[in-house]
Formats: structure tokens, C-alpha cells, sequence
């Protein structure tokens, strides 16, 4: 976690280097671009050897894939946070990211400033879901479990309801307004929707998972 | 890398091989029967004949009702192995009737050999030396020993079995160089399928994004479309309004997105087959799009659809200046109204929340 008044750490993987110089010119002067890499190999070896607060990690990468480099770096310094990034909306994409362990996703269409927000947050402990990934995680949660973990394998109703207000463009404040609830609570709700997203053994979850050849 | 099996020269190959089995068959039954009433007035008649005789006729029979059938292929080991025998038994029988019938016999034989050429190099020459071999133990068993004719016999299998593992190999092989030429064209018709793609749409775009670099919106706009269309033709998720509610939100979402300049972000849960009720909703859901596209000066709308058990409703909202419901033009008021009359007519119901400087999010709501 970066300290007020210090720079904070970013590490940008991404086989395009047409994105990694356009990410690196549009970060605020608050962070500082402290490595690149444009594969899975040398992303794990410079995330090791640099330590940044976060990484941007692209979902697609030559070598093995965003979820690998999570994988890999979260055995050795399980204090780096992930931030996912993807061209693709493929759920099987964003999913396997999310549940290697990256603490959230956006698209890289997204407006710099709200990059630089988003990494801010993460940075400071937040997840982060964007209105899509809330809607792959309602869609994979929907019906009722026909076997496993009841509480890892099913979202509370609260739960749903913020996922909800996410999937429509709300911010988490605006979720907190809504809801009559503070945005702490929205917070500890997205986290705890995290961690059933990262343990849950649901069969829409795995098939994902399956399919970027996770498991 | 093997090429695929030329299939259509194959299927003719065992055509042939039926057709020439049974051919060469026929023709030695013929000639057995004519053979022997020939010789009707003949002290001997030549009894030996019978036996092949018949065993060909039988075996014209079951291998026609085997191949038919599809229990075999023509060329399958099991009947190769009968047509040697046959054959072999045809030459060793006429030894008794003198050399004008050994020569006469000499077809079936050769024949067979061609069926064997069509299953493999291999097979012709195993059945080419089971009848060389037959030859040569009528010659040593026969008191008339005609040794021109056997090894005119002899040199007629081995330059048969040459001769057809020859032709077999070369229409093998211009086969399959047709067959890889043909691939090798598909596939450069396909990248320049590919190339033309790329031409018309992404390079034009790229020009018409330099052209329009000095705003911002269209060049926004024109990478939206850009992109939406490039993913269609990659990953071949054709935008079908009809098709379904979340497909018919999509195409409803890049609908306005085109025409309005605004992106539209759409997230959907669920899914339910297209109706009137549904098709009512999304005509409600774009008039809520292209509302906050006009009035709510925004570059952003968000539109969320999901499908909850029987309920399906639509979302769609933007940050924009919003209004004060109690006060707002004619124009608008009509928009209100004809969306909430639409999902009303189907049973459905529609709300409006928004305030000045509060964006504005339309709730709309039909069953299945």
C-alpha cells in the first residue's frame, strides 16, 4: 500500500506496446510506471524483482495468460494486487483472472481518469467489479446449487442487490445511496462476493475456468 | 501432414473392385459350363472343373450380399483371401482338360490380382505369388506339362500385380496432389477473404479516425463501430434482433450507439426467448436510450437487462443533467408516455426516477 505523498508503484503487462506506452502516458503524476513486460515469463520475473503496488495485466498474453502470472506471483508475494484488463468480454476471460486472484477487471476501453481512479482503489485494498463482470457473476450465481458449499456457492440477497446496482453503472456510493448503507458495507459485500468468485466450486464457475485451461 | 483420404476416388476404386470381382466370376462360370459341355462327348469329362465352378458361382453370391450390405469392403482382407483361393483352385483344376483351357482360365486370376492392386502394393503381390505358386504345383503335379503356358501364366500375375499397384498409386497421388492443391487454394481464398475484410472495414475506419481527429465523439464513435464490427466477424456473434431478449438489447444498444454517437454500455443476466411482450420492452428500452442520447448530454449511457424468473426488466440510465418531472416540455412528457403506454398495453409497468442534475433511470418491467 502506497503511503500519501509517495508515488505509487504501477507494473504494466500487455503484449501490445501501442497499450503499455498509451497507459504509461496517461497515468497521473502520482503513479509511477516502475516496469513493463509482453509475456507471462518475464511479467512474473519483473513483478518479483520490482514489487509494485499494482499491476495491470492484460488477460491475453503470449506464454500462458493473465491467470498464469497471477498464479505464479501470488505463491511467492501474495501482497501484489492485480488489476485485470481485457479487449475481450469473454466470461471465461475475466473469470479465470478474477478467480487466479486479481482484485478486480475493466475493459481497456476505459476512460483514463477512471484507470487511474480504479488503480488507486485497488491499490488501497478495494475490489473493484465493473457493470460486466458484476453481471458475469449474477449470471453464474443464478439458479439454486445442486451440491457443494452453501455459503461459498451462493450469493446473500444484499449481495445480489449491490451486484445489481453495479451491473446498472452505479458507483459504489451511488450503490450505498441507494441502499441506505454506507460504502464500507458495499465494499465488505463486493469483497466477500470476491472471495465466493475466487472459492467457489460452481459448475458455471469451473466450466469458465476450464475453458482458459485453468484447472 | 497426411492429407485427408481422397474419398470420392476411393468410393470408385471399390466400386471397381466390386464390379470386377464379380465380372471375372461370371466369366469363369461361363467358360466352366462351356468347357464342359465341350467335352460332353469326351470319355473324362472334366469333373474338377465343377468344383471352382461352383465354388465361384457361391462366392459371386455372398460377396455381392457382404458388400451390399456394408459388412465388408470389397477389398476387405477375408474376401481377398477367397478370390485367391478361388482363383487357385481355378488353375490348378483345369490341368485334367488340356492347355487351351489353362489359358482360358488364366482372367479370374488376373483379375484378382487387380482387386488386390486396389487394396494395397502389399496385397497384389501376396495374392499374385499364392497363384505363381499355384502354377508351379499344377506343373509338378500334372502329367501333361505345359511349361510355355505356365510361365506365360506366371509372368502374366507378376506383371499384372505390377502393372495394377502401379496405376492404383498413380491415381492415389494425383489425387491427393488435386486434393492439396484445393485446400491450398481454399485457404488463400480465405486470407484474401480475410485481407478484403480488413480493407474495407478497419483500414477505412483508420482513415476516416485520422480524418476526424479533431473530435473527439465521432472518433469515439467510429471506434466503437469499428470494434463492435471487428468482433462480430472474429468471434461470429451476429447482432439478430429477434433472436432473443439480451441479443435484442445488444443490437437495440449499437442501434442507438451509431445513430446518437453516445456509447452505450449494455450488461445483461439471464436470457428469454423473443414475444410480443419482450419485443414491446425493447422497443420501450430504446425510446429510454434515445432519450438520455439526446436530452441528457452524455457521452455514457448504462443499460442493464436481466431475466429473473418470469420477470424480465430493463435498466437504463445515465449521469446526465436529469430534469424536474414537474416540470418538463410537451416533448418529453410524449416520450414518458408512450413509454409507459407501450408496457402498459402488455401488462407491464414502467418508473422514472431522475432530478435536476441527478441523470435520469428508467425501470421498465414485462413478464415473460
Amino acid at each position: 500500500m502506497a503511503d500519501a505523498g509517495e508515488r505509487l508503484k504501477v507494473l504494466v503487462v500487455d503484449d501490445h506496446d501501442l497499450f503499455r506506452s498509451g497507459v504509461k502516458a496517461e497515468l497521473p503524476d502520482d503513479m509511477l510506471v516502475v516496469g513493463e513486460a509482453s509475456d507471462t515469463e518475464a511479467a512474473v520475473e519483473l513483478i518479483l524483482e520490482r514489487r509494485p503496488d499494482v499491476v495491470l495485466l492484460d488477460v491475453h498474453l503470449p506464454g500462458g495468460g493473465g491467470a498464469q502470472v497471477v498464479a505464479q506471483v501470488k505463491r511467492r508475494a501474495p501482497e501484489v494486487v492485480f488489476l485485470a484488463l481485457s479487449a475481450s468480454d469473454a466470461p471465461q476471460d475475466v473469470v479465470s483472472v478474477v478467480r487466479a486472484g486479481a482484485r478486480g477487471y475493466v475493459t481497456k476501453s476505459i476512460h483514463p481518469q477512471e484507470l487511474a481512479d480504479i488503480i488507486r482503489r485497488v491499490a488501497s485494498g478495494d475490489v473493484v467489479f465493473s457493470p460486466r463482470l458484476a453481471g458475469f457473476v449474477l449470471d453464474a450465481f443464478a439458479g439454486d446449487v445442486e451440491v457443494g458449499d452453501p455459503e461459498l456457492d451462493s450469493l446473500t440477497d444484499r449481495e445480489r442487490e449491490v451486484l445489481r446496482h453495479i451491473a446498472r453503472g452505479y458507483t459504489y456510493k451511488e450503490v450505498a445511496e441507494a441502499l441506505y448503507i454506507s460504502v464500507k458495507t458495499v465494499e465488505t459485500h463486493v469483497s466477500s462476493v470476491l472471495r465466493k468468485l475466487q472459492l467457489s466450486n460452481r459448475s458455471e464457475l469451473t466450466r469458465w475456468a476450464v475453458e482458459r485451461r485453468l484447472i | 501432414m497426411n492429407p485427408a483420404p481422397p474419398q470420392d476416388l476411393e468410393a470408385t476404386l471399390l466400386r471397381i473392385a466390386g464390379g470386377a470381382r464379380l465380372f471375372g466370376l461370371g466369366w469363369f462360370v461361363l467358360l466352366a459350363a462351356v468347357a464342359w459341355l465341350q467335352h460332353g462327348d469326351a470319355i473324362v469329362r472334366p469333373a474338377w472343373l465343377v468344383v471352382p465352378a461352383l465354388a465361384a458361382a457361391t462366392w459371386a453370391l455372398i460377396s455381392l450380399v457382404a458388400v451390399r450390405r456394408r459388412r465388408e469392403s470389397a477389398v476387405a482382407p477375408s474376401l481377398l483371401a477367397v478370390d485367391t483361393l478361388i482363383a487357385a483352385a481355378a488353375l490348378l483344376a483345369p490341368s485334367q482338360a488340356g492347355i487351351g483351357d489353362v489359358l482360358f482360365y488364366g482372367g479370374l486370376p488376373l483379375i484378382v490380382v487387380g482387386i488386390g492392386a486396389i487394396r494395397g502394393s502389399g496385397a497384389a503381390w501376396s495374392m499374385a505369388s499364392a497363384l505363381v505358386l499355384a502354377v508351379l504345383v499344377r506343373i509338378g503335379v500334372s502329367s501333361v506339362a505345359d511349361v510355355v503356358g505356365s510361365i506365360s501364366q506366371i509372368l502374366t500375375y507378376v506383371g499384372g500385380a505390377f502393372i495394377f499397384t502401379w496405376v492404383a498409386r498413380i491415381l492415389r497421388s494425383s489425387e491427393t496432389a488435386r486434393l492439396l492443391y484445393a485446400e491450398a487454394a481454399a485457404r488463400a481464398e480465405e486470407r484474401a477473404e480475410i485481407s478484403r475484410h480488413l480493407h474495407d472495414s478497419v483500414l477505412q475506419t483508420l482513415a476516416l479516425i485520422q480524418r476526424a481527429a479533431a473530435d473527439p465523439s465521432q472518433v469515439t464513435s467510429l471506434a466503437r463501430r469499428q470494434e463492435r464490427d471487428l468482433r462480430e466477424y472474429l468471434y461470429g456473434t451476429p447482432r439478430s434482433p429477434g433472436s432473443g431478449f439480451a441479443d435484442g438489447l445488444r443490437a437495440m444498444a449499437a442501434d442507438v450507439e451509431e445513430s446518437y454517437r453516445v456509447a452505450v454500455d449494455v450488461v445483461t443476466v439471464g436470457d428469454a426467448p423473443t414475444s410480443h411482450r419482450i419485443d414491446e420492452l425493447l422497443a420501450a428500452a430504446r425510446e429510454a436510450t434515445v432519450n438520455a442520447a439526446k436530452h441528457a448530454e452524455v457521452d455514457h449511457v448504462s443499460v442493464y437487462g436481466e431475466v429473473l424468473g418470469d420477470v424480465v426488466t430493463v435498466y437504463v440510465r445515465d449521469r446526465g443533467k436529469g430534469f424536474d418531472p414537474a416540470q418538463i416540455g410537451s416533448g418529453r412528457r410524449g416520450i414518458e408516455d408512450s413509454i409507459l403506454r407501450r408496457l402498459e398495453a402488455v401488462g407491464g409497468s414502467a418508473e422514472l426516477r431522475t432530478g435536476p442534475e441527478e441523470g435520469t433511470e428508467w425501470r421498465m418491467q414485462v413478464n415473460v
